[in-house]
């Protein structure tokens, strides 16, 4: 019984971990595009800006 | 009104069917199907182990086709599903190279063997790690995914020599027992219960393989918008 549940908790946390992986990724692109955003938006509104 | 429209996407209904597949897959692995006479509940791995090598395949699979697309076309789109499918595909691996060996120490005796199929899954492990290692070790944007690509059509070929092991040579490893010839087979339930978790094990499969794909997709264009705001910036 022990390896039937240590065999399960493997698959189920290999996949979980890949998933959180993956999120934080995800909240990587996420900042990449906040920076993106503000910093077009100081090009069109700063001091260069006609 | 966002909550509402992710609502209404395909995408959250078809992870929700894999969630509750994997739930149904859950219940039949440890309920529904029936205990193995000889080797008892531990037989019952047997469900999570098999899926999880026909996910790693199929997702190995879908690198090679990509990687070849992407030689004849070179279209982003193939390099980035060709990641993805060896990314997933490597997690599966994991979980058939960990889940067997669990699995053999009480049945065997020993954890590992060096029969054909361990060994060639074991080396297409090592393959997969190494293909992603070099994507992350050389610059994007140069000859990267061109030699990455070659490599994977080429490590590609382990797949059906994988596959084929059990059949073509005496191993240790159990003989197959889907499309394994007359002495193959399964009593009704356990078949039920292995075919309803390959179902849920492939479905993962695809949802990981599309979520990467479209992660990857995204920072591919944000690469570049950053760098057309950097070249903004120096004008």
């Amino acid at each position: 019984m022990g390896s039937l549940i240590a065999a399960y908790t493997v698959a189920w946390g290999v996949l979980m971990l890949y998933v959180l992986t993956l999120a934080a990724r995800q909240r990587k692109l996420h900042r990449t595009l906040q920076k993106l955003e503000s910093a077009s938006a100081t090009t069109t509104t700063g001091p260069h800006a006609r | 009104m966002a909550s509402t429209s992710s609502l209404r996407s395909p995408s959250t209904w078809v992870f929700a069917a894999t969630l509750g597949l994997l739930i149904v897959s859950l219940w039949w692995n440890l309920v529904g199907a029936p205990t193995e006479a000889t080797m008892g509940t531990i037989q019952r791995i047997f469900y999570y182990h098999v899926p999880s090598a026909a996910a790693a395949w199929t997702a190995l699979l879908l690198n090679a086709g990509a990687s070849l697309w992407y030689l004849v076309r070179r279209s982003p789109v193939a390099d980035a599903l060709a990641l993805a499918g060896a990314e997933v595909g490597l997690a599966f691996l994991t979980i058939v190279l960990i889940t067997g060996p669990i699995w053999a120490r009480p049945v065997w005796g020993v954890w590992w063997v060096w029969d054909a199929r361990l060994t060639l899954t074991l080396a297409m492990w090592v393959m997969y790690a190494s293909y992603l290692i070099l994507r992350q070790l050389t610059p994007p944007g140069s000859l990267q995914p061109r030699l990455a690509a070659a490599l994977a059509v080429f490590f590609a070929a382990d797949i059906p020599i994988d596959y084929m092991s059990i059949r073509w040579w005496r191993t240790q490893h159990p003989s197959p027992v889907l499309f394994g010839g007359p002495d193959s087979g399964l009593a009704p339930r356990m078949l039920t219960a292995l075919l309803i978790s390959m179902a849920a094990f492939l479905a993962v499969m695809g949802c990981l393989v599309w979520l990467r794909y479209r992660q990857e997709m995204a920072r591919g264009r944000l690469a570049a918008l950053r760098q057309r705001q950097l070249l903004l910036e120096e004008s």
